[in-house]
C-alpha cells in the first residue's frame, strides 16, 4: 500500500488539483481517493488496468467535492478575480492562466483533457475511466482544446505573430 | 487549406502526441488566418505550460495522514477476498429470514404486472396435517425467484440485464413493509455506492455473494415445507410451539442458518 501511494500520489494529486483548482481541496480529494482505494482493493479486477480504476475513483471524489460547492465550480483564482483581488488583465503567470482556462471548461471536458494531455492516458483508458464511449471522449477533448486555446490566445494577443507591428 | 481542415489536422496531430507547430502546411495557413493562428498559439501555450505548471503534493504529508488506515488494514485478520462489506452474521441471518417472509408474502399476494421468468410449482403433501394452520395453505404454489435470478446472473453476460434485474428486485422489495423494504434499500444503496465509485456491476455482485447461501437455504426450506414437512418439524423440535406453517418454515430456516458459517 505504501508503494502504491508513493507511485501514484503525485498523479492523483495532479488530477485533483486540475479538477478542483486549489491545493487544499486537491489534498483532501487525494486522501479520500487513496482511502477508498485501500478499502476497495479487493474489489479491483486484476485483469484490468489499475490506473483507469484509480483515476475513476479520484474523478468521482472530485465530482463529489465539486457538487458540494454552492456555486458553479470555479477555481479560487477566478473567485478572487471576480472579487477584484486579482486584476482582470493577465499578469504573465502561465500557471495561473492555464488553471483559469481549465476552470472555464465543463467537468467532463476538464477531466478528459487533463487525463489525455497531462496524465498521458490513451483514449481507450480515458473511456474506461469515465465509463463513456471513445467518441464522446474525443468530442470532449476536442472542444476543450478549442475553448482553452481561444481563451489563452484572447488573454495574450500580444503573443500573436499576426498582431506584430510592421514597418511602413 | 480550409480552416476546417486546419482544425481537423491539428486535432489529428495532438491525438497522436505530435506538435502542430512543426507542420509546415499548418504554419502556412496560420500565417494567413487570424482565427487559426490564435488556435495554434493557444495550443502552444497550453501544452508547453501544462505539465510545468502543476504543483506537486508535499512528500510525506499523505503518508502521515494515511498511516492509521494502513495500520488498520494491515492488522485486520480477515482475508480481503470476497470480504462482505455488509456488517454481521446477525444482519445476514435477518436478511435471509426477511427474504423468506417476502416469499411467503408473495404466495399470498396476487401476482402483479412484473414478469416472472423462472417459477417453480410445488404441491404440498396432502396427508400432512402438521402444517395446517390459521393461514390457508395454497394447493399450488408458484415461487417467483427474483433474488436467486440476480445471484445466479453471470456478470460476463449481459451486464445491463443484471443491473436492470437489481433495480427491479430492489424496487419490488421497497413496496413491502419492513424488513423487506430494508433489504430493498440496502440493495439500492449498494448499487448507488457502486455507481458512485465507478465499480463495475460484477463487483457489486461480489458483495452480495455472502447472502447466496443463506438465501438459498431459506428457499430450500420453503420448498421442503411442502415435500418433507415432517422432517422439518423434527429439525424444528426445540421450537415446536410455532403456530402457523409460515412461521414454522421461518424457524426451520433459522435453525439451519445457525449451522452455516457466514
Amino acid at each position: 500500500m505504501q508503494q502504491l501511494l508513493a507511485r501514484y500520489q503525485h498523479r492523483v494529486f495532479g488530477l485533483c488539483f486540475r479538477m478542483l483548482g486549489n491545493r487544499m481541496d486537491a489534498e483532501d480529494a487525494t486522501q479520500e481517493t487513496f482511502i477508498r482505494v485501500f478499502r476497495s482493493l479487493h474489489h479491483w479486477d486484476s485483469s484490468r488496468d489499475f490506473v483507469p480504476w484509480l483515476f475513476a475513483i479520484a474523478g468521482n471524489r472530485c465530482r463529489t467535492l465539486l457538487s458540494k460547492r454552492s456555486r458553479q465550480p470555479r477555481s479560487q483564482l477566478i473567485e478572487e478575480m471576480l472579487d477584484g483581488e486579482i486584476g482582470q488583465e493577465p499578469d504573465g503567470d502561465l500557471a495561473e492562466e492555464i488553471q483559469l482556462a481549465l476552470a472555464e471548461l465543463s467537468e467532463n471536458q476538464r477531466i478528459a483533457f487533463v487525463l489525455f494531455h497531462e496524465q498521458q492516458l490513451s483514449y481507450i483508458e480515458i473511456a474506461e475511466t469515465l465509463s463513456s464511449p471513445v467518441g464522446t471522449i474525443k468530442t470532449w477533448i476536442h472542444r476543450a482544446r478549442l475553448a482553452t486555446a481561444r481563451w489563452l490566445a484572447r488573454r495574450h494577443p500580444e503573443l500573436d505573430p499576426s498582431n506584430a507591428m510592421h514597418p511602413v | 487549406m480550409q480552416c476546417t481542415q486546419f482544425e481537423t489536422r491539428v486535432h489529428e496531430l495532438l491525438d497522436s502526441r505530435q506538435r502542430p507547430q512543426d507542420d509546415p502546411r499548418l504554419q502556412q495557413h496560420a500565417a494567413d488566418c487570424q482565427d487559426c493562428s490564435q488556435f495554434m498559439l493557444g495550443q502552444h501555450m497550453m501544452l508547453d505550460g501544462l505539465s510545468a505548471s502543476l504543483p506537486s503534493v508535499e512528500s510525506g504529508s499523505l503518508q502521515d495522514v494515511l498511516q492509521p488506515e494502513f495500520d488498520r488494514l494491515s492488522a485486520s485478520p480477515v482475508t480481503l477476498q470476497h470480504q462482505p462489506s455488509f456488517p454481521t452474521r446477525r444482519l445476514t441471518a435477518l436478511l435471509a429470514i426477511a427474504a423468506s417472509l417476502l416469499l411467503v408474502a408473495w404466495l399470498l399476494i396476487p401476482s402483479g404486472s412484473d414478469p416472472v421468468d423462472s417459477q417453480l410449482t410445488l404441491k404440498p403433501t396432502p396427508a400432512d396435517s402438521e402444517v395446517q394452520s390459521e393461514q390457508s395453505q395454497p394447493d399450488d404454489i408458484q415461487l417467483p425467484d427474483p433474488i436467486r435470478e440476480f445471484l445466479a446472473w453471470d456478470p460476463s453476460n449481459n451486464r445491463q440485464a443484471g443491473s436492470m434485474l437489481l433495480a427491479s428486485t430492489s424496487s419490488r422489495l421497497l413496496k413491502f413493509p419492513l424488513p423487506h423494504a430494508a433489504i430493498g434499500r440496502q440493495m439500492q444503496q449498494l448499487w448507488n455506492r457502486g455507481a458512485e465509485n465507478g465499480l463495475p456491476t460484477e463487483q457489486i455482485q461480489d458483495e452480495l455473494l455472502p447472502l447466496v447461501q443463506p438465501v438459498n437455504t431459506v428457499l430450500d426450506t420453503l420448498r421442503e415445507s411442502f415435500t418433507s414437512p415432517l422432517q422439518l418439524q423434527k429439525e424444528n423440535q426445540p421450537d415446536a410451539s410455532s403456530r402457523c406453517w409460515s412461521e414454522r418454515i421461518q424457524l426451520a430456516a433459522a435453525v439451519r442458518l445457525r449451522h452455516l458459517s457466514v
